[in-house]
C-alpha cells in the first residue's frame, strides 16, 4: 500500500512537455511556428542536458533547424546529447564549439570524420557510442529516448499532418520514438499547403512544423557514373557473378555503394544475360534507387526493390515503376530506413560490399588514421544474424556440416582490389582501426565487417570462399591465395593454393571459366550517365555534376 | 560555396617571380616599398638563380609572392573563407588572415630563415616519398631509427604523399627499404635543411621570442594550421602556430581536409602555384583548383565566379 504515496508524480514527463509548450504560445499558431521565430522558440522548447535528436540522415538533413539550433542563446540551452545517425554539416558540429550541445551518440560522419575526431581529442565533445543504424534506432526506444526531435520534412498541412515523400528515411522512426514518449516534436517543410499528395505522419504526432526559408539539403550519394567502371571493376564484377551469385543461386541482396557493385548493377542484362541467369539471380532488393540499376530494371531482371532513402533525379524513374518500388497512393517512393535496415539485416541472403582494408583474418575497415567516420548501416547488413530462421537455397547452401542442427549462413561478400589507387594495398596485417580506437579512446576497434561473418572475399585475382575453410590457417591462405602482390598476398604459399583450388575454397578466373581479356568497358549495360537517362526515357534526371555531356 | 587560399612553400619557388610581378600595381608597390625599407636593399635581386639559392632569399620571396597574390585576388573581389599556407607559405597566410602584419611577417620570415640556414650547413636534408600512408611508413621509421641518425617524418601533403627529413645518409638507407617494399616514388628535395622535425627545436625558440612582444590582431579569417591540422580563430593560437611549426611535422592533409570538411570547394594557390594545386586536386576529386599566376587574373576570376555561382 505505500505506493499509493500520492506526492508520486507519473506524468512528469507529460507535465514538463506541457510546460514548455505554454511558455512559448505566444511564438506559434496552434501547430504552425512562423520562421523569423523558430530561434526563440527552440530556447523555450529545449533545456539545457536534453537528449535531442537532429534529423542529419544519410541523405536528407534538417539544415534549416540545424542553423537554427546554432543560433540559440548558449546561456539558456547547453550541454545537450545530440543524437544522429548522421553528422554530415559543420554545424552539426559547431553547436559543439559554442557550448551549445556536449555529447553525441552517432552513426554515421563521413563528411566531418575528421573534424569530429580532432573535437573529441579536444575535449569539445564528449562520445557516447559510434552505433549501426539499427543499433541507433533501437536505442531511441530504450536509453536514448529524446526530449525532442528537430526533423525534417517536404510538406505540411496546417494541422502537421507530414508528407515525407521520396525522402522519408528516418523521420518516422524518430517521430514515434519522441512523440510517444512525451517528447518534442519539431518539424521543419519545405512548404506548407492546404493538401497534401499524402500523409505519411499524421499531424497527432507532430507539435510543431515550421516552413524552412530553402528546401533541406539533399547529397546524392548513390550516383556513381559509368564512366569511372574500370576494367579491373568489370573483372572483379564478373567474377562475382559466376564465382558467387551463379553459384548461390542468390536471389535476395543488398549492394553496397562502389564502382565494384555499380560494375555488377551494369554487368547483369549484358554478362549475366549471356549466362543464362535472367530470373535466375538478384530478383529481389533492397537498396537506394541506384541509378546504375536502371539496365537491369529495364531489361526485366529486378522484381522488387525497397529503399532506405530516395536518391536525387531518380523520383519521376521511380514513380514510373511502381511494380518494382514501393509508392504511395500519390505515386512517389516510399522510402523507410529503419524497415530496409531490418529487411537488410534479416530477410536477405546476400550483401555485398568493398573496403579499404582486410586483415589476415578478413576483417574489415573503411576507417582512416585519425578519422571517425563511423559505421552506418554496412554492419547491419554485412554480418550473419545467427537468430534467422527462413530457409533458402543460398542459406543452405552454406552449411558445410553433416550436423543435423547446423544452421545456414548469409552470404557476406566483400569485393576489393588488391591495391586502391593503384598503390595502397588493401590487404594489410594490422587494421588502422585498432590504431585509431587506441587515439580515438574507443571500447572497440571500429570493424566494419568482422572475419567470421564474412563468407566470400573477391579480388582480381580470384574468389576466396571463406565459408568452406576449415580453421584459421586455411581462411588466412584463401585470403593471402588471392592478395595479389600485397605483402599478404606474397606470403600466399603455392603448394597451399594449389590444394585449394582442387577443393574449391580458391577459385581462380580461369577455374570460373572466365579469360581476364574479357572483362571490356563494352560489357558494361551503360558507359555513361547519358546512357543511364536512354535507358530510363527520359525519367532519370540527373543532378547537375552528373550532366557531363 | 566557400573559398579557401592556399600559400606555397619553399620548393615552388622560380627565378624572377618578383620580377614578373606588375610593378605599376599600387597593392605590388605598397608590399615592395615595405620589404625594402626593412631589408634596406631592393627586392627584385631576391629572385635570381644565384639569389635563391639562398634559403632566406627563397622564404622572403614566397612571403612576398604570397601576401601580393592575395591581396590581388581580394581587390579583385574574390574573398576567401579560410586561409592556409604551407610551411613558410603560413606567414602569408597569417598576414591575409588579418593576424600579423606584413611587416611583422617579414621580420620573423627573415629571422625564421636565417636561423634555418644557418642550423644545419651540411649533410642533411629531405626526401618526398609517394605511395606510403604515415600508418605504413610508422614502423619502418621506428626500426629504422632504432639503428641510424633518427628520420623524421616531416610533412603530411596528402594521405600517401609524405616528405622525411633527417641525415642524408640515414635517409638514403630508409628509402633503399622502402623502395624494396615496394613504395612508388622517392625524390630527395633541394633543401638543405631537415625542417619540421625537432632538430630545429632552437629555430622556434627563437621565433617564440621574437613573436612574444608583438601584437597580433584577431584574424577576420579562419587561418588552418600547419602543427595542428585545426583551424585557428584565435591571436594565440596563430602565434603559437607560427613559431611551433618549423619544428613539427606539417599536417598538410589535415589541414586541408578540415578545410573540404568546413565546405571549402573552392581551393586558389597563390602564386607561384602549382604545387599545392596538384596536392588539392588528387586528395579532393571534387573541388575546383585553381592555380594563380600572375599574369592570368581574369581567368582566375571568371573560374572562381562560374563555379562559386553554380549548384554543383
Amino acid at each position: 500500500m505505500k505506493n499509493q504515496d500520492s506526492t508520486i508524480s507519473w506524468t512528469r514527463k507529460r507535465d514538463e512537455k506541457n510546460r514548455r509548450i505554454n511558455a512559448m504560445k505566444h511564438l506559434a499558431d496552434k501547430a504552425i511556428i512562423k520562421k523569423e521565430n523558430i530561434v526563440e522558440a527552440l530556447q523555450y522548447l529545449l533545456q539545457p542536458g536534453d537528449k535531442v535528436v537532429l534529423e542529419g540522415d544519410n541523405q536528407k538533413q534538417a539544415s534549416f533547424l540545424s542553423a537554427a539550433l546554432l543560433q540559440v542563446d548558449p546561456a539558456k540551452v547547453n550541454k545537450l546529447h545530440m543524437v544522429m545517425s548522421s553528422i554530415s554539416l559543420p554545424e552539426h558540429l559547431d553547436i559543439f564549439e559554442k557550448g551549445i550541445a556536449e555529447k553525441i551518440d552517432f552513426s554515421f560522419a563521413g563528411s566531418q570524420s575528421l573534424r569530429v575526431a580532432q573535437m573529441l581529442e579536444d575535449g569539445i565533445l564528449k562520445m557516447g557510442e559510434i552505433h549501426t543504424y539499427l543499433e541507433l534506432y533501437g536505442r531511441l526506444f530504450i536509453d536514448l529516448i529524446p526530449n525532442v526531435a528537430l526533423v525534417a520534412a517536404d510538406k505540411a498541412d496546417r494541422f502537421g499532418n507530414l508528407y515525407t515523400g521520396p525522402n522519408t528515411e528516418e523521420t518516422p522512426t524518430i517521430i514515434e520514438a519522441t512523440a510517444f514518449k512525451d517528447g518534442i516534436v519539431i518539424v521543419q517543410v519545405n512548404e506548407i499547403v492546404d493538401e497534401l499528395p499524402r500523409i505519411d505522419i499524421p499531424a497527432s504526432w507532430v507539435d510543431f512544423v515550421v516552413e524552412a526559408d530553402k528546401p533541406y539539403q539533399l547529397e546524392p550519394l548513390f550516383t556513381r557514373d559509368p564512366k569511372n567502371i574500370t576494367e579491373l571493376h568489370i573483372l572483379i564484377g564478373m567474377l562475382t557473378i559466376r564465382g558467387v551469385y551463379e553459384k548461390h543461386q542468390v536471389k535476395s541482396l543488398n549492394h553496397g555503394i562502389g564502382f565494384n557493385t555499380a560494375a555488377i548493377e551494369l554487368l547483369l542484362p549484358t554478362y549475366g544475360e549471356q549466362l543464362g541467369l535472367k530470373g535466375k539471380i538478384a530478383t529481389n532488393w533492397v537498396l537506394n534507387p541506384h541509378p546504375t540499376l536502371i539496365p537491369a530494371i529495364e531489361s526485366g531482371w529486378v522484381d522488387t526493390v525497397h529503399c532506405f532513402g530516395g536518391e536525387l533525379g531518380m523520383e519521376q524513374y521511380v514513380a514510373a515503376r511502381p511494380d518494382v518500388f514501393f509508392t504511395g497512393k500519390d505515386g512517389s517512393l516510399r522510402s523507410n530506413r529503419a524497415y530496409a535496415q531490418v529487411a537488410g539485416q534479416y530477410a536477405i541472403d546476400m550483401f555485398v560490399g568493398s573496403t579499404l582494408q582486410i586483415d589476415r583474418n578478413g576483417n574489415s575497415s573503411t576507417v582512416i588514421s585519425g578519422r571517425l567516420a563511423g559505421f552506418g548501416g554496412a554492419p547491419n547488413m554485412g554480418h550473419d544474424p545467427h537468430g534467422r530462421r527462413h530457409s533458402s537455397p543460398p542459406w543452405l547452401d552454406m552449411i558445410t556440416s553433416k550436423d543435423p542442427l547446423a544452421r545456414g549462413r548469409k552470404l557476406v561478400v566483400q569485393t576489393v582490389e588488391t591495391f586502391q589507387n593503384g598503390n595502397t594495398p588493401v590487404f594489410v596485417e594490422s587494421l588502422d582501426a585498432v590504431e585509431v580506437a587506441k587515439q580515438a579512446n574507443l571500447a572497440v576497434a571500429p570493424v566494419m565487417i568482422y572475419g567470421d561473418d564474412v563468407t566470400h572475399v573477391v579480388t582480381e585475382e580470384g574468389v576466396a570462399y571463406l565459408y568452406k575453410a576449415e580453421g584459421i590457417e586455411e581462411r588466412q591462405q584463401a585470403l593471402a591465395a588471392i592478395a595479389g602482390v600485397t605483402p599478404i598476398g606474397r606470403s600466399a604459399d603455392h603448394t597451399a593454393t594449389k590444394s585449394l583450388r582442387e577443393r574449391g575454397i580458391v577459385a581462380f578466373p580461369e577455374d570460373l571459366g572466365i579469360a581476364r581479356t574479357q572483362a571490356k568497358r563494352t560489357l558494361l549495360a551503360a558507359k555513361n550517365v547519358s546512357d543511364l537517362v536512354e535507358w530510363s526515357g527520359g525519367l532519370y534526371n540527373p543532378p547537375a555534376k552528373f550532366k557531363n555531356w | 560555396m566557400k573559398t579557401v587560399f592556399l600559400f606555397p612553400g619553399q620548393g615552388s619557388q622560380q627565378v624572377g617571380m618578383l620580377n614578373a610581378l606588375p610593378a605599376g600595381d599600387p597593392i605590388v608597390k605598397a608590399v615592395f616599398d615595405d620589404a625594402e625599407s626593412f631589408l634596406q636593399k631592393t627586392v627584385l635581386t631576391l629572385d635570381t638563380e644565384a639569389a635563391l639559392t639562398s634559403t632566406i632569399n627563397v622564404q622572403l620571396c614566397l612571403l612576398i609572392a604570397g601576401v601580393i597574390s592575395a591581396r590581388q585576388l581580394i581587390h579583385k573581389g574574390i574573398q576567401p573563407d579560410f586561409v592556409a599556407g604551407h610551411s613558410i607559405g603560413a606567414f602569408a597566410a597569417a598576414v591575409t588572415s588579418g593576424a600579423l602584419s606584413f611587416k611583422q611577417a617579414i621580420k620573423l620570415v627573415q629571422l625564421r630563415a636565417t636561423l634555418m640556414q644557418d642550423a644545419f650547413p651540411i649533410d642533411y636534408g629531405m626526401t618526398a616519398l609517394i605511395g606510403f600512408s604515415e600508418n605504413r611508413l610508422k614502423p619502418y621509421l621506428v626500426r629504422h631509427n632504432a639503428n641510424h641518425s633518427t628520420v623524421y617524418l616531416a610533412n603530411i601533403n596528402a594521405a600517401d604523399q609524405l616528405i622525411i627529413a633527417g641525415r642524408v645518409d640515414s635517409m638514403e638507407i630508409l628509402t633503399g627499404v622502402l623502395k624494396r617494399d615496394g613504395i612508388q616514388k622517392i625524390k630527395r628535395l633541394k633543401m638543405p635543411v631537415p625542417s619540421h622535425c625537432e632538430l630545429l627545436a632552437g629555430v622556434s625558440e627563437a621565433l617564440r621570442q621574437a613573436l612574444e612582444p608583438m601584437q597580433l590582431n584577431q584574424p577576420a579569417i579562419p587561418y588552418a594550421s600547419n602543427s595542428t591540422g585545426r583551424l585557428l580563430k584565435t591571436v594565440d593560437a596563430i602565434r603559437k602556430d607560427l613559431w611551433s611549426s618549423v619544428s613539427s611535422t606539417v599536417k598538410w592533409y589535415d589541414a586541408t581536409s578540415l578545410i573540404y570538411e568546413y565546405g571549402a570547394r573552392i581551393f586558389i594557390e597563390m602564386q607561384p602555384a602549382g604545387v599545392l594545386t596538384k596536392i588539392a586536386e588528387s586528395t579532393f576529386p571534387d573541388i575546383k583548383a585553381i592555380a594563380f599566376n600572375g599574369d592570368d587574373i581574369d581567368r582566375v576570376y571568371q573560374l572562381w565566379n562560374d563555379f562559386n555561382t553554380s549548384k554543383i
